[in-house]
């Protein structure tokens, strides 16, 4: 078989096995026991597919996803999180959409304390979602700002993708984690913008309830109460990354028997609250982990079927102007992250992307930040995102994936947005790491 | 050629990537340019295709042909099989021909793989070699400090009174720039200033440590169902690969340590009394963990075929 | 019949205990880790190793639970949108396949497992652990999903008008 009857075949495969019904996680191994067939040997390589499911998810680098998992529907059934949005209410009263406004808050804060956007996406899509629903919000509007949201853990430091793009690449660790700052907050701020605008507009999608009045000194305790000590844990997170008390993976435990301890003191450490906690962390966690399980075989074997390469070089070697060609580029990027995780699509085109860049001339910085964001997107497009499939194991019952498609599109499109503002202008890239 | 053999290679690392990775660039396109109508080898990919630690299990499987990465991958697989890292020959398991080199294809043989060859630079080029962010001065600076290792070198790392912690190279960087660890071993030849580390580095310990390299291997099966002509063009291949290795090494280790030094680096140097004392732990701590998977009468025997050396 | 769904649906419970238990140990490990190593400049070695372990434990014992509950992802996009009665059919056929998938994922991991034993391959990190240990929860949890999947498939044959709650408001 050629690489591009691979392509179709293994796409189509894919997306009847999914379209039938099949679970997501399952319906990749029926496509990797398929493709091993095919490619690894017949039978024999079935072996290569049981090892390829152990080494996917046996790592600490993956523990911080079930770790914020856990923190974050300890935080809800306890009763903190929601506590913590009615202060935040309390405070906010007087924009409308402020729920969603809070999400993409919330969102930065959480990505500043992982790399992971599915862990951000479960955390806030658990604890905001119901919420904005049960005050009137449209499905729309309270799953869409989760998933952009959530993304944003990959594009504000810490972000392990970052790294491992500019150590493929070559490109300066530093200056790449540095630079993906900018970007990173620009498209939080075209979020809220984007909210604020949506909801003005549509003012249905956001019904403004009513907030009772609440005295300044209520506020202020209630704040000190409520608010400081879950935002503290998250602080301290923060701080033993940034000053190296603990790996991500030690601030993320650590930061969840934080919450236990926060429990304990709220008196709301009861037994129905951690049957019900911990309940619903593990089979989160295991809905995400066991599609790993999936995912990773299927992008090796797209990868060993040439595929990928081939696809890449193909459409690199056209001969058109710069521009088109880094548009042409982060298009393949765009197309290739609908379907497979965003380590392996680094791993995949960055060693054919190099030989371009140099020729171009263009600052490698200007290429890896404008890919971080094409990266972040990659997460929430269609159909294969992982967080979409978050969102949906999240979000309330009788939610369907297309609710999520389409609460998902505008954000999309606000990520192919900054990612054309950054192409036609370098210097919104390339402004902060020119400090260094 | 309708008779010609296609070999498929998967490696560790992509080619043009890392210095090591060559290796195996080097070996393909000695087979290829060799064995013109007789063996070719085909590269399908590296990282990309499947993840370096599960590459070793992959070529036992049959799931590609040829293999090239470090000797240490081996390690889990066919116990001993990184031995050659302690080896005081040239080429550090004697090359295609040798008693040693028949001795460690002896190991791999029994696990379902054909050891081709390990190639390196010369004794001390090339090598592992601690990099800190504190000055040291002797062994016993080492003494309770977090020092990312990999499989090889975690044994002279806890035999020192060290914490090892073992991080990807991805993850270096991080974890030297937040203080996470404060040192870590690298072939500093392999591209160490690709990665940036020099930005959050100080020093350089400039005591080399064991052979590092790159070794290529084979699918047993695969490898017994060649012609002995084709076998005898691998071979060959790898006989010049290994020979080709030891100036590719020196070149980039010269390279590596100006461009360390250029990013604010030190190369400290440590006393000859010091230097010895590392030195015998080192290799000490490496033999006692060999001592643990192998039995003693493969222990005797290879380190006759060590001592052989001139 | 129905005592043997009883007593399934116990070890299913049983198990999805264990996968909890699993995850907060996790998380006290690696707290009781940087405690001794901040406190008591002692660092213990392994517990990184052993929760990539305790990952692969916590998913396979706990995937059939989850099936249980419904709670796997699935792209609903066509399943949602025709009539019942199809939808019933989809559903049968998806719960067989997958029953399909998991049986034989069980088969080649029972071989996975011996052949690592017999091969004595260990993983060579901090801990030298047979990969054996790794691997053998992963035929041991795909059987009983695959189960599960039999059983969704019985229910939903048995079971005229009840398809899967989940789809009730779609
Ligand atoms: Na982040
Ligand atoms: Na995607």
């Amino acid at each position: 078989m050629e690489w591009w009857q691979f392509l179709i075949f293994f796409f189509c495969g894919l997306t009847l096995f999914m379209f039938m019904g099949l679970p997501v996680a399952i319906a990749f191994l029926l496509m990797n026991m398929i493709g091993v067939y095919m490619l690894w040997g017949g039978v024999s390589g079935f072996n290569q597919l049981i090892l390829s499911i152990d080494s996917s998810i046996s790592t600490f680098y993956l523990v911080p996803i079930p770790m914020f998992i856990l923190m974050g529907t300890l935080m809800f059934h306890s009763g903190i999180a929601p506590r913590m949005i009615k202060v935040i209410d309390q405070w906010l009263g007087f924009i409308s959409g402020r729920l969603a406004v809070l999400t993409v808050g919330a969102g930065a804060a959480l990505a500043t304390l992982t790399g992971v956007a599915m862990g951000s996406v479960a955390m806030l899509g658990s604890t905001l979602t119901s919420e904005m629903q049960k005050h009137g919000y449209s499905k729309s509007l309270s799953i869409g700002p989760v998933l952009g949201s959530g993304a944003l853990a990959i594009l504000i430091p810490p972000s392990t993708l970052a790294i491992v793009l500019a150590s493929v690449g070559g490109f300066s660790v530093a200056k790449t984690l540095v630079a993906i700052v900018v970007p990173g907050v620009l498209l939080a701020l075209m979020y809220v913008a984007y909210i604020l605008i949506r909801v003005k507009l549509r003012p249905h999608e956001a019904p403004v309830y009513d907030v009772p009045v609440v005295p300044l000194g209520r506020k202020v305790k209630d704040t000190f109460l409520y608010l400081l000590p879950p935002v503290s844990i998250v602080f301290l997170i923060i701080a033993c990354i940034f000053f190296g008390w603990a790996t991500p993976t030690e601030s993320a435990a650590i930061g969840t028997f934080l919450t236990f301890i926060l429990m304990a003191c709220s008196g709301s450490l009861t037994v129905a609250n951690l049957k019900n906690a911990i309940g619903s962390a593990t089979q989160l966690s295991i809905m995400i982990l066991i599609i790993l399980t999936g995912s990773a075989g299927f992008s090796q074997l797209l990868g060993f079927s040439g595929a990928t390469s081939a696809i890449t070089s193909w459409a690199t070697s056209l001969p058109v102007d710069p521009v088109v060609l880094m548009i042409m580029m982060m298009l393949i990027v765009l197309v290739i992250g609908m379907f497979i995780e965003q380590t392996s699509i680094v791993l995949v085109t960055i060693p054919i992307f190099l030989p371009i860049i140099r020729a171009m001339g263009w600052d490698p910085i200007w290429f890896a930040v404008i890919m971080m964001v094409n990266l972040e997107l990659a997460t929430i497009t269609p159909p294969a995102g992982l967080s979409l499939f978050v969102m949906k194991g999240v979000a309330p019952p009788g939610t369907t994936m297309k609710d999520i498609y389409w609460a998902a599109f505008p954000f999309i499109m606000l990520n192919i947005l900054l990612m054309l503002i950054m192409i036609v202008f370098p210097p919104i890239a390339l402004w902060l790491p020119s400090f260094m | 050629n309708a008779a010609e053999v296609t070999l498929r290679m998967v490696g560790a690392w992509a080619h043009g990537f890392s210095p090591t990775g060559e290796i195996g660039k080097n070996f393909m396109d000695n087979v290829n340019r060799l064995g013109e109508g007789v063996v070719r080898i085909q590269y399908i990919g590296a990282d990309d295709v499947l993840p370096p630690f599960d590459q070793p299990e992959a070529l036992v499987n049959g799931v590609f042909d040829v293999w090239y990465g470090a000797p240490n991958y081996w390690a889990g697989v066919v116990p001993g099989g990184d031995i050659t890292e302690l080896s005081p020959h040239l080429v550090p398991d004697g090359g295609p021909g040798s008693k040693l080199y028949d001795f460690v294809v002896g190991l791999y043989e029994a696990k379902g793989v054909r050891h081709l060859g390990h190639a390196a630079g010369d004794l001390g080029v090339g090598v592992h070699y601690l990099s800190t962010n504190f000055p040291v001065k002797s062994l016993d600076d080492l003494r309770g400090k977090q020092l990312r290792v990999t499989p090889l070198t975690r044994h002279f790392v806890q035999a020192a009174g060290g914490e090892s912690v073992t991080l990807p190279p991805s993850e270096i960087y991080l974890a030297m720039d937040r203080g996470t660890v404060e040192g870590f071993s690298w072939p500093v030849a392999d591209a160490f200033t690709r990665y940036g580390w020099q930005e959050v580095t100080r020093y350089m310990i400039d005591q080399p440590m064991y052979r590092s390299g790159g070794s290529v291997a084979m699918n047993l099966d695969k490898w017994n169902a060649l012609s002995p002509e084709a076998q005898d063009i691998l071979l060959k291949a790898m006989a010049e690969t290994q020979e080709w290795t030891r100036r590719w090494f020196a070149q980039n280790l010269e390279e590596q340590v100006r461009l360390m030094k250029e990013g604010g680096m030190e190369v400290l140097k440590l006393s000859d009394e010091e230097a010895e004392r590392w030195n015998k732990l080192a290799i000490e701590s490496l033999w006692a963990y060999y001592e643990t998977i192998l039995p003693a009468d493969k222990i005797t025997e290879v380190k006759a075929l060590f001592d052989a050396a001139e | 019949m129905k005592a043997l769904g009883r007593i399934f649906d116990i070890i299913t419970d049983a198990l999805a205990v264990v996968s909890s238990t699993i995850l907060v140990a996790m998380m006290l490990l690696t707290v009781v880790k940087v405690a001794m190593r901040s406190v008591l400049n002692y660092g213990i070695l392994g517990i990184d190793q052993i929760s990539g372990i305790m990952m692969v434990y916590m998913t396979f014992l706990g995937a059939a639970w989850v099936l249980r509950r419904d709670s796997h992802v699935v792209v609903d996009l066509v399943v949602a949108s025709v009539p019942q009665g199809a939808r019933r059919v989809m559903l049968i056929l998806s719960s067989l396949v997958g029953a399909a998938v998991c049986f034989t994922l069980t088969w080649f991991g029972t071989k996975a497992v011996s052949l690592s034993l017999s091969r004595g391959v260990m993983v060579a990190a901090e801990l030298e652990i047979p990969r054996a240990v790794n691997l053998v929860v992963i035929p041991l949890g795909c059987f009983l999903l695959g189960l599960e999947f039999v059983r969704r498939a019985v229910r939903l044959y048995r079971n005229n008008d009840a398809t899967s709650e989940k789809f009730v408001e779609a």
